[in-house]
């Protein structure tokens, strides 16, 4: 009896294990589709539940609202200001965790002072500080910075830390017996070692962001997109509007974390 | 290798005093070492081996200025070292390559980080990858290089700032026993065009033999220098001195110095050669042997 002769492998390119084609066309065809199943889906709920407009609205009824925000510059006008707001606290909190994230880890002293009110802030709900610091700073983009820098700060603090730490001794010894000082050596090896981590906080820090600025403008404002649900929900009570508005969130929230994922590919790159 | 103008009085390239090192970090303090001074005269390569634990890395990091000594002090060129200097180059037993860095980055970081221009860089860079052998490498990340390459751009990023004291701690010992062989005569080599002083830590015999001017033999923790083994072989060595009887003696004697220095009685066997075979293989080395007697002949090289 003669053994089974293994099958040469088949040239790679040409099909993957999952028998999908290669490559990036393959990745857009599961996208599209994924899409198309999706609204499919609601069509078909809407179609067989028999739900009115207001409480499930169609497919094609959000997509044709949206559109018509979007062309008489309603919510643009309400956009503008939360993409301000996310781009601002975005970059307040992660300039800061940054900086906190390094003392952390440099120094066992700031750790021990810091690390428990760092712990309590991130455990109080963002829900419920939202009132207060619209008390404290009003209902101008102010308040709405903060809550976002304070929820990105968290994760980017800690991503930092852990970072920073666990850069190989044996590389710090290295620099060191070529005399590199401490800014030296934050150049050359402990932020571009961190980098894969930092932005892995940055990645969830973004979209915390826009969670942030939604929450801020629920708790006073008069423009936002958070405003923009109150209004379509309250008082116009158009329910298409408010499935456009949040069509408008997700669509910006993963615009905003792709623009993280591509500067991290710039600056990480393959290692 | 011609012998170095060494002696009590000329002035060492690099010499440590009574060095002492007690480590109280641990649960109780633990003394790596006793007391160790050395002398190594300029252009010398002196190679140090001990047994496992005996304190060689903590006394190359005590000269290289990583480390400060709980007593005694080092000096190179007449200075005390407190701290890492420029005078002195350090390869460690890893090659420690930034890993986000190509090559040419990576050799050429001691010269950016003491801020020379780049252009001054980028053509030092060239001179040093041609002075290890790798002229033309491709300029990738060293993760695509292998590990002999990976530690020739160590020894390379090691001499940029021309030192005048090489120190290397075990620096080939990740590397399989052709590499590490090849990168020996290598050094050999380097050391011609550059006549850098070498201090060279190693649990290689072959390799402390081959490389060394002198060995010097380290005694169990807490270490002193237990022994001195002088290299007396004909330059140029290369890999056809590790077949020759002369090398097979000084080899054995070092062996036999490291089990004295580690408190084992040495058997008879590891005595070999000695008396009269040793008489016989060094007389036919100088002589020159009939054809046919060359049982290292497939080592050496051509």
């Amino acid at each position: 009896m003669t053994p089974p002769v293994p099958t040469p492998a088949r040239p790679a390119a040409v099909r993957t294990r999952h028998g999908l084609p290669e490559g990036r066309p393959g990745d857009a065809i599961v996208t599209v589709g994924a899409l198309a199943a999706f609204l499919l889906g609601w069509q078909a709920l809407v179609a067989l539940s028999g739900l009115p407009p207001y409480i499930l609205p169609a497919p094609g009824q959000v997509g044709a609202r949206l559109l018509e925000a979007w062309a008489d510059g309603t919510m643009w006008r309400h956009a503008q200001v939360t993409v301000l707001e996310i781009a601002l606290g975005f970059l307040v909190g992660g300039t800061f965790a940054l900086a906190a994230g390094y003392s952390l880890a440099r120094s066992r002293l700031v750790e021990r002072a810091l690390s428990p009110y760092l712990v309590a802030a991130q455990a109080t709900p963002v829900l419920a500080l939202a009132p207060l610091i619209a008390l404290w700073f009003g209902t101008g983009i102010v308040a709405k910075v903060i809550i976002c820098a304070l929820i990105v700060f968290f994760p980017v603090a800690i991503v930092t830390m852990v970072g920073i730490r666990s850069v190989d001794p044996r590389l710090v010894e290295m620099l060191r017996s070529l005399r590199a000082t401490r800014g030296q050596m934050l150049r050359v090896l402990e932020v571009p070692a961190a980098l894969p981590s930092i932005f892995g906080g940055l990645r969830i820090g973004i979209t915390l962001a826009v969670i942030g600025a939604i929450v801020g403008e629920w708790a006073g404002g008069d423009r936002g997109l958070g405003v923009l649900l109150n209004i379509a929900r309250g008082g116009l009570f158009d329910v298409p509007l408010l499935f456009a508005t949040l069509v408008t969130i997700a669509g910006l929230a993963l615009l905003l974390y792709s623009l993280v994922v591509v500067a991290e590919r710039r600056l990480v790159g393959a290692r | 290798m011609p012998t170095p103008v060494g002696g009590v009085d000329a002035s060492p390239a690099i010499a440590a005093e009574h060095l002492r090192r007690v480590f109280t970090d641990g649960p109780e303090p633990l003394e790596a070492l006793a007391d160790v001074s050395l002398r190594v005269a300029p252009q010398e390569i002196v190679a140090i081996v001990g047994p496992n634990g005996s304190g060689k890395s903590t006394l190359l990091r005590i000269l290289a200025g990583l480390l400060p000594p709980t007593a005694g002090r080092v000096e190179v060129g007449g200075q005390e070292v407190r701290e890492p200097d420029p005078r002195i180059g350090f390869v460690f037993q890893e090659p420690r390559l930034l890993p986000w860095r190509h090559v040419r980055d990576n050799v050429g970081l001691p010269l950016e980080l003491a801020g020379r221009p780049a252009a001054e860089r980028a053509r030092r860079t060239e001179e040093l990858l041609e002075l290890v052998g790798l002229t033309g490498v491709p300029d990738v990340r060293p993760a695509q290089l292998s590990g002999g390459m990976r530690q020739r751009l160590a020894v390379a990023r090691a001499l940029a700032l021309s030192p005048t004291v090489l120190l290397m701690d075990e620096p080939f010992s990740a590397l399989d026993a052709l590499t590490r062989e090849r990168l020996n005569v290598e050094v050999l080599r380097l050391w011609e065009r550059t006549r850098t002083t070498t201090v060279l830590v190693t649990h290689s015999i072959p390799e402390a033999v081959l490389l060394g001017d002198r060995v010097l033999i380290l005694s169990p923790r807490p270490a002193h220098v237990a022994a001195e083994v002088r290299v007396d072989l004909p330059a140029p060595r290369s890999l056809g001195t590790l077949g020759s009887a002369a090398f097979a003696a000084i080899a054995a004697e070092v062996r036999l110095q490291l089990e004295l220095a580690s408190g084992g009685r040495p058997d008879v066997e590891s005595r070999w050669p000695r008396g009269d075979t040793e008489a016989l293989l060094a007389g036919i080395d100088t002589l020159g042997g009939p054809a046919w007697f060359d049982p290292f002949r497939k080592e050496r090289p051509g």
